[in-house]
């Protein structure tokens, strides 16, 4: 549903960017520090260098991965409505870097990400696009929502939003490492943004959730989510999404504890025949599990492992075989501004295509 | 003087009398019905005055009274705000930033009034502050802290 390719969608995007961009980056001159009492300006900057062994496809579009983002959050003390705007840059790879020809169209030749994307569009929610041998830079609006609140437990929300799915986030700064968990292969197991609405009910310990949201051939989405921290230091989070031509179910839970973090994830995606081009129905499974350990120095651990398997009805698999992801990152906040991760990943796939990764990541958040 | 005599000039003394007195009798009626009308004008006027007397003063008792309940009512709330609420304080919420973390927020406000998850996949959890802005309002103060993996993403603070 989420990786919205409507004209309608894109266009809008592009003529907004031509118009807000010079008042995005003269906005990085404040940045960390509140506009005003009901304006603050946040964002992030992060610059990685990745390295594979023995991946048979390794292109460039992994390495010097960068990001950078500048948000507004409009929220005034008292006032039932709020906003929150985003503007995200990546720069390209290859040579359509500042080529203006090629900044709206843009073709990705990897099996995992096939078909045309226009300029401002998301293409698969991660920053990884293995494969990919062009990419142009890439400015695009990302989140853009208006809130009214009814009541101190209900509100409601529209604009381009963000999936309630996932224990990571779609931001490199909600993330305890360097990569993602999962591959990147059709429907992905997280969705991205949507435009659409959200109605939202909080209360102590629990916060019920349902958006309704356009979605890749122009249906409508639902999704219906539920988080709950009723349990000392424990969340836990359940949600299912009805997508034109797949079903995904989602929960995950943490335990925290002092600088410990536990976490566990299981998603399952019932996909149509015909739906993602296969010739039956298919059936998408993935997990993880997580441990984080943070010192008040600033230092700290990631071990992860995730696994995804991609199965036909009768068995054999959608275009990529089992996948299993074994993590080890540490990381070191250096400043309360700028973190740094390395990053050991072992990757193996039932079609023997294994490989090493290795990365180091610097983020930088105001 | 024969008796004769005295009989008749007692009898023109009685008539005179008489006389005078039918004459004296309506005067006073006239003036007694003056008396009663001015004294009845005088009684309505007293009365109106008593009734706006006993108005002036219910209103000055109620209103004495409602800056009492009032000012009881702000000296509890203030206490209660020094209290229970003490994180409603300027100098407090100019500590809280964003960046540090959850535990340092309580340490600096004290425990907040509740905490509600969040679906925003950028928010755990909102913390939120709040307090009535008096004891006989229903408008409320509120402070509101957003973190992430334990950590301040976010903080709007109350308006002072």
């Amino acid at each position: 549903m989420r990786v919205s390719t409507k004209s309608n969608y894109n266009n809008m995007n592009k003529k907004l960017l031509t118009i807000i961009t010079g008042t995005a980056f003269a906005g990085s001159l404040y940045g960390g520090i509140p506009l005003s009492d009901d304006l603050t300006v946040t964002g992030y900057m992060d610059a990685s260098y990745t390295d594979y062994e023995g991946k048979k496809d390794a292109g460039s579009a992994e390495n010097n991965f960068q990001e950078f983002e500048l948000g507004f959050q409009f929220a005034p003390a008292e006032s039932p409505v709020s906003a929150v705007m985003e503007l995200s840059f990546k720069p390209g790879k290859g040579n359509s870097l500042l080529d203006p020809t090629k900044l709206n169209t843009l073709t990705f030749n990897d099996a995992n990400a096939n078909g045309t994307v226009e300029s401002g569009e998301l293409v698969t929610g991660t920053a990884t696009v293995p494969g990919v041998t062009e990419v142009a830079d890439r400015l695009f609006l990302e989140t853009a929502t208006i809130t009214y609140a009814f009541s101190d437990s209900l509100s409601v929300t529209t604009g381009n939003m963000l999936t309630y799915m996932g224990w990571e986030t779609y931001d490199a700064t909600g993330l305890y490492q360097m990569t993602y968990a999962y591959r990147n292969n059709k429907p992905n197991p997280y969705e991205g943004y949507a435009f659409g609405a959200s109605l939202d009910y909080a209360v102590e310990g629990v916060n019920l959730g349902m958006a309704l949201a356009d979605s890749d051939n122009g249906d409508i989405s639902l999704e219906v989510a539920g988080k709950f921290t009723s349990i000392p230091n424990t969340t836990i989070f359940a949600m299912v999404a009805n997508d034109p031509g797949f079903t995904t179910v989602n929960s995950w839970a943490s335990y925290s504890m002092g600088g410990l973090t536990l976490a566990a994830e299981y998603i399952k995606k019932d996909i149509e025949k015909d739906s993602i081009g296969t010739d039956q129905a298919a059936e998408k499974e993935a997990y993880l599990l997580m441990a984080n350990y943070a010192l008040d120095s600033g230092a700290a651990v990631t071990v992860r492992y995730s696994a995804q398997e991609d199965e036909k009805e009768d068995g054999t698999n959608v275009t990529k075989g089992d996948f299993e992801k074994f993590t080890v990152s540490p990381s070191y906040a250096f400043t309360d501004n700028l973190k740094g991760f390395f990053e050991i990943s072992q990757v193996n796939q039932s079609t023997g295509d294994d490989y090493g990764l290795y990365g180091v990541k610097v983020l930088f958040t105001f | 003087m024969p008796f004769f005599m005295n009989n008749i000039i007692t009898q023109i003394f009685i008539g005179l009398f008489f006389a005078t007195a039918g004459l004296f009798s309506s005067t006073l009626e006239e003036e007694i019905a003056s008396i009663k009308k001015r004294l009845s004008a005088i009684e309505a006027q007293l009365s109106s005055i008593e009734t706006t007397k006993k108005i002036t003063n219910n209103d000055q008792v109620d209103r004495e009274n409602s800056s009492f309940v009032s000012k009881i009512a702000d000296a509890v709330w203030e206490q209660k705000r020094q209290g229970d609420h003490s994180w409603y304080r300027k100098n407090l919420w100019d500590a809280v930033k964003v960046g540090i973390t959850e535990k340092k927020v309580v340490e600096i406000l004290g425990k907040p009034t509740r905490i509600e998850p969040s679906l925003n996949k950028r928010i755990d959890q909102v913390l939120i502050y709040e307090i009535r802005s008096g004891l006989l309002t229903k408008s409320k103060i509120q402070g509101i802290v957003k973190s992430r993996k334990g950590k301040v993403v976010f903080v709007q603070k109350p308006r002072f």
